[in-house]
């Protein structure tokens, strides 16, 4: 062969491959950005998908133009379905837009983002303590506004004022077309392709997480690892700094401040709204008390009551608390073996069928669901709640004291403030 | 601008070459003209700010060079012109690399709180510094002449080398400048340079950068005070020492590619360094012109071996240490130089009990020569970690951890998958810990695939022999490299048939494909 044809062929292997290359990309869609049609055994599963929810999820969700918008973090993403019956019942199309590891700017933002282009007829926020905390050393008024810019702020087509964000459509262009032509979304096409199992992470076109790697960490390594691999992450959370609900010198910090911000956008456009409180499991309730959290836990509850009733002037937001002491938060592990927990994967995210049980408490009519699970927390009933949470939380260590102790012999020791 | 970018290679290389090619057709000078101003765009591209830098340092280097050429009958008086050139090079090195640590380092001795305020390394200043240091030193010796700025400063800036070498000199470069049939237009150049740039690409881009992600993490945990496990230590520096060599490797074939595309030879780099057996042979192989230049400028101007062994040992560790140094502003590098001094001393000292000793029959041993490669692929790796570290403690974390001293543990999940057999691990005393088991295997996995292609297979210099890739050619040394001239290599000789075709096809799509995501040279800022 001469040189030139030689050169010519290479040439034209290389370009064939990069186009069929990025042909491959596209029709799998490893991160669900493009929404085509997917193929059972080929691609339905999208085991990437979880790794790049920050850059598709918002579009997705502009995409699918949904009637209710479910904000938050992995914990609602794991945990509330979409495709509950109530949404079919009521044929309502619902997106799960909670946002792994994401601060609030992130969550509200996108969800504003939403709520701007689409005409939404329900919200579920889902609140976490930790998401909200703020450091003993802050000195951020919490008044500041608008919050400090991120590079996600890039892929909302409005700023927090609403007005249009200029660096939108070439982070759009950006995000839809760069990963055609990346290696990384070819081996991830790949491991798509080769990864069509029950077992693997998942995303779904509606936002939701089935949590198919959990259950299969579970049955491989057992319930007890999967807690046991938690808890020191938890407890490293919540005492690595001095965390506290309000901003030193202030009432409230710059978080709650946005999810004021969120609320007040919903009450002025009469979108009804359940703001609630995420069930922990009683390994978590526990780890928030040793770290020596616990009032500042009802410190954050009580600004969230307080928020709400101030916010809410149409009755159209209500709060509900899931994280009380019950049943159903308190299930065993030490004898759960390699089948998983009926409620819980792990301390902080709970299964599908705890989030069909709160779907069914905070949407059903009166009277649907389990009246002992979740109930709206009010600046009525604030008081009791609160009074009855150590000794529920009590009750529970004495009924499983090894449950108990196996947890605090994980914790390290801690000096006392 | 980065090799590695889509600008560089869909606009500043193929503009840069198109451009040269039909302006080499005129008039050589233009061309050579055209090569300066691009070299300084591409320079330019980082920090325009540093463009006077650079044009100011060759201005005073050319001066002062050409001066030495117009005194070399007054030896006295050249010695002190070169003496004032080198001077003023250091002194600018010294200003932006090592200022801030110097005063750092003194301000800790003496425990005081003084800061000067944070410089800015300029690109490639390590580079072009010792290019021009060496220009001087050879007009010096009356090795080398030049009398046109526009000829060097396309010595000093030529862009294919520019940023993190090949450390080129004068007499190399020049004579292909200025040899007309070098610049005329040949398809062999661009399919040969194509070829080895595309070669470059993947290894850098797929290689080097797929195998980063398995060593910084680990690096970053040992930097933050973590107490790093055995299998854990050794996966994150493995993989950093497979990283490094992919990365520089890769870089320096894609400025050998480049250079070629403009009918320019540049001088190899390197040459399958892990495949040496002892630690004297690796620093011929690795960072070749570096290499060069700390024996003929450092080491041969301290004395060499002239003056008696002791001397020689002396003179071999302050070159090191000048040469970790070099590489950066901080104890870990100059601990890393000190390390190799020691290694090329102990290295030296064997060889003369052996030769003494009539041990030299060791040699032709399978069995010594597998020991000798595992203790100097062992000391390499032990030496990259103190290189990668970003402080001292960080790296005896990581070298407590590699020497089994926080215990041996293994994940969950590897256990599970392993069975009946896990039970005797335990048994063994291996921990087992919560997550981390799809890493740990990645991990084993990258350097099980990484591994092999640094020690067995053949490297680009002797893929690309029958095109004579770069300016000079290494041999291998049958008694010091592991796989010496292995028959099975003519198997991979490049040639112009299909499954060449293919070949290349998936290194350059598979470069290009890597570019989407983001990366750095790890040589960018020496």
């Amino acid at each position: 062969m001469n040189e030139k044809k030689f050169l010519k062929l290479w040439l034209s292997f290389a370009a064939l491959l990069f186009c069929g290359i990025m042909g491959f990309n596209y029709v799998i869609d490893p991160y669900l950005l493009y929404g085509h049609h997917d193929l059972k055994g080929l691609n339905r599963i999208k085991p990437k998908a979880g790794t790049h929810s920050l850059q598709s999820k918002i579009h997705a969700a502009h995409r699918m133009a949904p009637d209710v918008l479910i904000v938050g973090n992995s914990r609602p993403e794991m945990g509330l379905n979409p495709a509950h019956s109530y949404f079919i019942d009521h044929n309502l199309q619902a997106f799960n837009l909670g946002q792994p590891g994401s601060g609030l700017s992130v969550q509200y933002g996108y969800a504003l983002d939403i709520l701007r282009d689409h005409d939404i007829k329900q919200v579920l926020i889902s609140v976490d303590f930790l998401d909200f905390v703020t450091s003993a050393d802050s000195t951020t008024d919490p008044r500041t506004w608008p919050p400090a810019p991120s590079d996600a702020d890039k892929r909302r087509k409005y700023h927090w004022d609403g007005t249009e964000n200029n660096a939108y459509f070439l982070q759009s262009l950006k995000d839809h077309y760069f990963p055609l032509i990346a290696l990384s979304t070819f081996w991830d096409s790949l491991t798509t392709v080769a990864n069509q199992t029950p077992s693997s992470s998942n995303l779904l076109a509606n936002g939701f997480n089935p949590a198919g790697d959990m259950r299969h960490a579970t049955t491989h390594e057992g319930v007890k690892a999967l807690f046991g691999q938690k808890i020191p992450q938890v407890y490293n959370s919540f005492t690595m700094r001095k965390w506290q609900t309000d901003t030193p010198g202030y009432t409230g910090s710059p978080d709650l401040s946005k999810l004021q911000f969120l609320l007040r956008y919903l009450n002025n456009h009469n979108i009804e709204t359940k703001v609630f409180i995420n069930p922990y499991h009683i390994n978590y309730l526990d780890i928030i008390d040793q770290a020596g959290l616990t009032s500042e836990f009802w410190l954050w509850k009580k600004r969230l009551v307080t928020l709400v009733a101030q916010t809410s002037t149409k009755d159209t937001i209500t709060l509900w608390d899931f994280s009380d002491p019950t049943d159903y938060i308190a299930e065993p592990i030490l004898k759960a073996g390699r089948t998983p927990l009926k409620w819980f994967w792990e301390p902080a995210h709970y299964s599908q069928a705890l989030g069909d049980l709160m779907l069914d408490r905070m949407l059903g009519k009166p009277g649907t669901g389990p009246t002992d699970f979740g109930h709206p927390l009010t600046m009525e009933n604030f008081a009791r709640h609160q009074a009855a949470y150590k000794n529920k939380l009590e009750a529970y260590h004495q009924r499983d004291p090894e449950e108990y102790s196996h947890l605090t012999a994980q914790l390290p020791k801690r000096d006392k403030d | 601008m980065f090799f590695n970018s889509y600008e560089f290679i869909l606009f500043f290389l193929p503009i840069t070459l198109i451009v040269f090619i039909f302006l080499s057709r005129i008039n050589t000078e233009k061309a050579i003209g055209w090569l300066v101003l691009a070299s300084l765009f591409f320079y330019g591209w980082w920090n325009p700010d540093y463009l006077l830098l650079i044009i100011g340092s060759m201005g005073v280097s050319y001066f002062i060079g050409t001066l030495i050429n117009r005194t070399l009958q007054e030896k006295g008086r050249a010695k002190l012109i070169l003496i004032i050139g080198i001077v003023l090079n250091l002194s600018l090195l010294g200003y932006f690399k090592y200022a801030n640590f110097f005063l750092e380092s003194a301000a800790y001795a003496l425990s005081s709180n003084f800061e000067l305020h944070h410089i800015i390394l300029p690109l490639a200043i390590s580079f072009f510094t010792f290019q021009q240091i060496a220009f001087l030193v050879d007009a010096y010796k009356g090795i080398t002449k030049e009398y046109k700025f526009l000829h060097y400063a396309l010595f000093v800036t030529f862009f294919p080398q520019l940023i993190a070498g090949p450390i080129v000199h004068h007499k190399e470069m020049l004579p292909q400048f200025m040899d007309r049939a070098n610049m005329r237009f040949k398809l062999s150049n661009i399919t040969i340079g194509l070829a080895i740039f595309s070669i470059g690409l993947f290894k850098k881009a797929v290689l080097a950068d797929g195998i980063a992600v398995y060593a910084s993490p680990v690096f970053a945990l040992s930097d933050a005070g973590e107490q790093l496990q055995f299998f854990q230590a050794w996966g994150g520096a493995l993989a950093y020492t497979l990283q490094l060599y992919f990365d520089f490797s890769g870089y320096s074939d894609m400025a050998i590619g480049g250079a070629r595309l403009f009918g320019i030879k540049l001088p190899l780099n390197f040459h399958s360094p892990y495949k040496s057996l002892n630690i004297v042979e690796f620093w011929r192989r690795w960072h070749i012109t570096l290499s060069r230049f700390l024996r003929d400028y450092i080491y041969i101007a301290l004395g060499g071996n002239r003056k008696g062994r002791l001397q020689r040992y002396i003179n071999l560790f302050v070159t090191m240490l000048l040469g970790g140094l070099w590489h950066g502003a901080g104890w870990t590098f100059v601990i890393w130089g000190a390390l190799h001094g020691t290694y090329l001393i102990i290295n030296h000292f064997w060889h003369f009990i052996a030769k003494a000793l009539k041990l030299t029959f060791l040699e032709t041993s399978k069995l010594w020569r597998g020991f000798s490669w595992a203790l100097t692929f062992t000391a390499v790796v032990v030496g990259w970690v103190f290189f990668r570290a970003s402080h001292f403690d960080s790296a005896v974390g990581m070298l407590q951890a590699m020497a089994g001293l926080n215990g041996v543990s293994l994940p969950y999940g590897i256990a599970a998958a392993l069975g009946g057999f896990s039970s005797y691990i335990q048994i063994a005393g291996f921990e087992l810990v919560h997550g981390g088991g799809a890493k740990f295997v990645f991990t084993y996995l990258w350097i099980l695939a990484l591994l092999p292609i640094a020690l067995i297979m053949p490297n680009t210099q002797q893929i690309m022999s029958r095109f004579s890739p770069s300016f000079n050619d290494i041999e291998d040394n049958d008694k010091t490299t592991l796989l010496p001239q292995n028959p099975a290599y003519r198997r991979f000789k490049f040639q112009f048939n299909v499954r060449w075709a293919i070949t290349l096809a998936l290194t350059l799509t598979f470069g290009m494909l890597a570019l989407a995501q983001v990366s750095e040279f790890l040589y960018f800022q020496f």
